[in-house]
């Protein structure tokens, strides 16, 4: 169901709580839906059962899933938009970073951006 | 180039290589991957005129046996005389390579760090493998086959092994095969990678071609797919889970079939070398 990248720059419970995050928003797993198990999604994995806690303790904690004991893990009725935008600020930010430092001006960027944007409302 | 025509080997009543055919251009640095008991040292072991076996291998279209002076194998177990140390196995083997080259030998040594001068049954297996492969590069051969001569050696000695390969790779003098199970270790050195399953080369392909046409996707649906829409598809493998399936596929193929099916998230995940040859060795085991 998940997939990790050992070899990531991410750590292994930030990539499982992006995917979870990912399936949430797109819709394919709907509010009140259970995920697995934290030791079923260990052994498919094949990853540390702490990792997999870590990565659902985080997102419990950003009201994304509930843990309820001994039923396991829902998607909880939330919306996600602030986590997205939180997730786009970001990769706004690294975007932004990058090109400055390969010489773009702000305005520049901008600008860019703006292209791009109008390209795609008028496609 | 070496070629390797309809190669058979069986030990007792056991087959481990059957009908193989295999063509290794010059130049190449060559993976040979395969499970456990796939027979890749058996087949290394018949290129290099250890083993009798059936068919026919030629080396720059001379009979193979014709050409030993042109091929060095680095068993997985060195050979070594006892007592004997590095400087005197380099004059035994100077009698069967007469184009070894000393002041590659000299070089080598000192590249590695490398004592002579020390009896080979008081070094380490990893400092053993060291003084077979100076011994083998020395030899400048043609061919040279590496019996999962990477494991044992430290990261700095196998940097300084895959740094001196390259350079006699692109001299273009030398053609090297590796053996391994260990795919991370031939990655960044091979430019070829080659399957032993099932008794036969079941596929090669550049390093290239895995990086780029094998992909892995997440896909999202609303409604949970059935099997059989993608047991139909050009896909290597799928997983379903619910309303979640992974698939891995070759080429662009099975995409459009897989877009047909209309998924709310189509998410390429990062796909190692390691999982390709699981797939691939999983769809050639389980064809009959």
């Amino acid at each position: 169901m998940f997939s990790v990248d050992a070899r990531s720059k991410q750590p292994i419970y930030r990539q499982i709580m992006d995917q979870i995050v990912l399936l949430v928003s797109t819709g394919v797993l709907d509010s009140g839906e259970q995920l697995p198990s934290i030791r079923d999604l260990a052994t498919s994995l094949g990853i540390n059962p702490n990792t997999v806690a870590r990565a659902y303790a985080e997102l419990e904690q950003r009201g994304v899933i509930n843990t309820i004991p001994k039923k396991g893990a829902f998607v909880a009725d939330i919306s996600l938009t602030k986590e997205i935008k939180a997730e786009a600020k970001t990769q706004l930010a690294d975007f932004f970073a990058t090109y400055r430092k390969l010489g773009l001006s702000a305005a520049e960027i901008r600008s860019l951006a703006e292209e791009v944007f109008s390209d795609a409302e008028n496609q | 180039m070496l070629k390797i025509n309809n190669l058979s080997k069986a030990f007792a009543d056991y087959p481990v290589l059957s009908a193989l055919n295999w063509e290794v251009p010059d130049g190449k640095v060559f993976g040979l991957i395969g499970s456990n008991g796939a027979g890749k040292s058996t087949l290394m072991r018949c290129i290099s005129q250890v083993y009798d076996y059936d068919g026919d291998i030629s080396l720059d279209g001379a009979p193979i046996a014709d050409r030993k002076e042109k091929l060095f194998f680095v068993s997985d177990e060195p050979f070594y005389f006892n007592r004997f140390n590095t400087s005197e196995m380099r004059d035994y083997y100077r009698i069967f390579y007469p184009d070894f080259d000393q002041e590659y030998y000299r070089h080598l040594l000192e590249l590695f760090h490398f004592d002579e001068k020390k009896p080979l049954h008081l070094l380490s297996r990893g400092l053993k493998r060291q003084s077979i492969i100076i011994l083998a590069l020395s030899c400048k051969p043609r061919l040279i086959l590496m019996d999962e001569s990477f494991d044992g050696l430290d990261p700095m000695v196998r940097l300084t092994l895959k740094r001196e390969l390259i350079k006699l790779v692109d001299a273009g003098e030398t053609s090297v095969i590796i053996s391994s199970h260990n795919i991370r270790e031939l990655e960044d050195i091979c430019d070829e990678m080659a399957l032993l399953e099932k008794k036969q080369i079941a596929f090669t392909q550049s390093l290239e071609d895995l990086r780029q046409n094998y992909h892995k996707v997440q896909l999202g649906y609303s409604q949970a797919p059935a099997a059989e829409v993608f047991e139909k598809m050009p896909v290597l493998s799928y997983e379903i889970n619910n309303k979640v399936v992974t698939v891995v596929y070759h080429g662009d193929a099975a995409r459009q079939e897989i877009e047909a099916t209309e998924p709310i998230l189509f998410n390429p995940l990062p796909l190692s070398m390691e999982e390709i040859f699981v797939v691939e060795m999983e769809v050639s085991q389980n064809e009959k």
